[in-house]
């Protein structure tokens, strides 16, 4: 059973955390909640059907098809969080006053809250796949039956949404005045962090160079398998021991997001006729 | 916009020079049988760029996993796969079979 618990609990935090964070940043943002367990669902289909055709996947592209897949994910998981941080930050003040009159126009009128489904359901897919083929790893080798396999799956489960909980309830309480603009800034630099590992894979490919093979290395004071070390991945990209070229990716998406983010013309203005289409 | 492309031509070439310099990387074995790896130590030189083939035995699949080198690799059920490790620094490295975690352990060295 504790395997199971441990494993699924090790692969569900990662998208217990985007959830969180992701939940926090869109409150007030109606029908959010139908939108994230959309992307959940596409996220574990996805996950089935990817494990499913792991063999294939695993043996493309010179066997590196892993490798770009997972980047790709990455990388198109990279754009919808911008868009999502930049579309929340040009939506938010209305969002914020008029909940429910202008909240229902927004979702009617404007079809960008769908990257929401999409950011749920990739940050879903890699893991999801994870735990379907280790789920079948343990069953068809008999080493554990289902209701120890089911057991351990919900007790991992369940931690993990814990975990996921904590931090939206963290947030909401620990940044009540500052939450979008708190939740924007957690989003921007988890989307710098996905990107790093989008580059990652692409070095792990062999498609890009590293650079430089290990800039710092901090794995002494915080190992990336420690749950503090996973979390910290996720939450701002941490890695002991990061490569120049995932540095150069970190940067890039850090500062361009960011300044975008920073510039664009927010909520605090009234629109101009014009531009408000 | 024009600085982006010309930023990213620029990575592209040095892409390939990077791997036009570099002869084609050493490979080295690893089996996965009963959920173990053999042999559970590797020794690799440091600072070069090297090719891990790892082959999975058992019928379940597993997924090559290091914190240390950060590679993660699923290989399916009886079949192989390729991962490129490195350049790294001189050191030891954990690496492991995620699915398998109490008894799939080993350790490469950089030396």
């Amino acid at each position: 059973m504790f395997p199971t618990a441990t494993i699924v609990f090790r692969e569900i935090i990662e998208v217990a955390l985007v959830i969180g964070i992701v939940m926090a940043a869109t409150r007030g943002l109606p029908g959010r909640i139908h939108l994230v367990l959309a992307g959940l669902g596409v996220g574990i289909f996805g996950s089935a059907v990817i494990a499913f055709f792991t063999d294939a996947i695993s043996q493309a592209i010179d066997g590196m098809g892993q490798e770009i897949f997972n980047a790709v994910v990455m990388f198109i998981a990279v754009g919808f969080l911008s868009w999502t941080v930049i579309w929340m930050k040009t939506h938010g003040r209305q969002l914020a006053q008029n909940l429910k009159a202008v909240g229902a126009d927004v979702l009617t009128g404007d079809k960008s809250v769908y990257v929401l489904v999409g950011v749920v359901a990739l940050a879903t897919f890699r893991e999801g796949a994870e735990i379907v083929l280790f789920t079948y790893g343990m069953l068809a080798s008999g080493a554990y039956g289902w209701p120890d396999v089911l057991m351990g799956g919900l007790m991992g489960g369940l931690g993990g949404a814990a975990v996921g909980l904590a931090l939206y309830m963290g947030l909401l309480r620990a940044a009540q005045k500052h939450l979008f603009t708190v939740t924007s800034w957690m989003l921007i630099v988890l989307t710098a962090g996905m990107a790093a590992q989008g580059a990652n894979f692409l070095i792990a490919a062999g498609v890009l160079p590293t650079l430089h093979p290990q800039v710092w290395d901090t794995s002494a004071i915080l190992s990336g398998g420690s749950f503090l070390g996973e979390t910290m991945k996720v939450l701002v990209g941490y890695t002991p021991r990061p490569t120049g070229m995932e540095l150069v990716f970190y940067s890039a998406v850090l500062l361009s997001v960011g300044t975008i983010y920073k510039f664009i013309g927010g909520s605090k203005k009234p629109q101009a006729p014009v531009a408000a289409e | 916009m024009k600085k982006i492309i010309f930023v990213f031509m620029g990575l592209l070439v040095f892409t390939g020079f990077s791997s036009l310099a570099q002869a084609e990387p050493d490979i080295y074995e690893l089996t996965i049988k009963d959920h173990k790896f053999t042999p559970d130590e590797i020794r690799i030189p440091a600072g070069e760029k090297i090719k891990l083939v790892v082959h999975n035995q058992d019928a379940t699949p597993e997924e090559f996993e290091s914190d240390d080198f950060r590679r993660e690799k699923i290989i399916p059920g009886n079949s192989s796969a390729t991962i490129f490790v490195g350049p790294l620094k001189a050191g030891e490295y954990k690496f492991f079979g995620e699915f398998n975690l109490a008894t799939a352990n080993g350790v490469l060295i950089a030396e």
